[in-house]
């Protein structure tokens, strides 16, 4: 129905989720700070968010509504739990590493 | 040998693997164009009293996730203050001359960008949420200038601000099941007044919660830190 929407979006928004979901991946797992953990999950999340506004087609020649407003919502309940990992992190005693 | 080289690169190699997969994976669905439900928004965006479809969603077609974002703020909130650090540390206190005149004009023009982003968010891109995270960066400038954000030492008004954007959320679900028996079913002919009362509710409470967030606890939120107890080293170490 829409002409819109044809072979996908942008291919640079995809490649970009990928790079990001695979750098929150590595950096979650390889780093030894808890700060650094929690942006890797950050920056995992923003990939994942990426790749749901980019692979929702348009509707009618614009953006799918649905995927943008989940996505708002997600971002602000990301916002939310870094900050309360954050207050966590901080309860951490000095000294407590994560690993060795 | 390093393990830990070695452990890095074979991890490296297996995100690198993933990566390549979910790329595979998200061209492959991007090139789909299935019946979503955006169509249904689009088609039935004249009944939801606002023209701008993402708004339509936020707070009428799918009001209930937007409501427990909020409680999950709410939560958030709640969670970081009662967490908050024994050692606060203070933040910059004694702003200079002309940081304080130049915030000073920054902060009202935030105030009304913040305004008209709720405003616009019935037409245009804008909404509650763009409004309270403008309003929430002009409260962190205040706090990082060293003034008190007006009216936070005072807990009724804070904890009410707090809950008024889940508690406006609830009030309109109930009205609705009053008088509809749906739940979260916005009065039809009353669609714009309601999300507007809405939407200004939640942006309060967004914009509060993200400075409460940023600022960790009350005594942050106020100017002049009094003698708190904040004595921290009371578990030994």
């Amino acid at each position: 129905m829409s002409k819109g929407a044809m072979m996908g979006t942008e291919p640079i928004y995809l490649i970009m989720s990928a790079c990001l979901i695979a750098l929150g991946l590595y950096f979650l797992v390889m780093s030894r700070h808890r700060i650094r953990q929690l942006m890797a999950v950050n920056i995992l999340g923003s990939g994942i968010f990426v790749a749901f506004v980019a692979v929702s087609p348009t509707v009618d020649g614009m953006a799918d509504p649905v995927p943008q407003a989940m996505v708002v919502t997600g971002i602000v309940v990301a916002v939310s739990a870094t900050a309360l990992g954050l207050v966590l992190i901080r309860r951490i005693p000095e000294g407590e590493s994560t690993d060795e | 040998v390093n393990w830990r080289g070695a452990a890095k690169i074979g991890w490296a190699f297996l995100v690198t693997v993933v990566a390549a997969a979910v790329a595979i994976a998200l061209f492959d669905v991007a090139g789909r164009t299935p019946e979503t439900a955006g169509h249904h928004v689009l088609n039935r965006l004249a009944e939801s009293g606002v023209t701008n479809p993402v708004t339509a969603v936020l707070l009428n077609f799918r009001i209930y996730d937007t409501f427990l974002e909020l409680l999950v703020l709410t939560a958030a909130f709640w969670g970081c203050w009662s967490l908050r650090a024994r050692t606060a540390t203070d933040l910059l206190r004694q702003p200079g001359l002309l940081l304080g005149r130049v915030v000073s004009i920054i902060i009202p023009s935030l105030l009304v960008l913040a305004i008209y982003l709720l405003w616009a968010g019935s037409s245009r891109p804008g909404g509650e949420f763009q409004a309270g995270a403008v309003l929430g960066a002009a409260g962190i400038l205040v706090l990082l200038v060293g003034w008190a954000i007006p009216g936070a030492r005072h807990r009724l008004l804070r904890d009410g601000v707090v809950v008024v954007g889940a508690g406006s959320f609830l009030v309109v679900s109930l009205i609705g099941w009053v008088l509809t028996g749906h739940v979260f079913s916005v009065f039809q002919g009353l669609e714009k007044p309601t999300m507007l009362v809405i939407e200004v509710a939640a942006a309060l409470s967004i914009a509060f919660i993200l400075i409460a967030l940023f600022a960790g606890s009350a005594d942050q939120l106020v100017a002049t830190p009094g003698p708190e107890d904040e004595q921290g080293g009371d578990d030994g170490h």
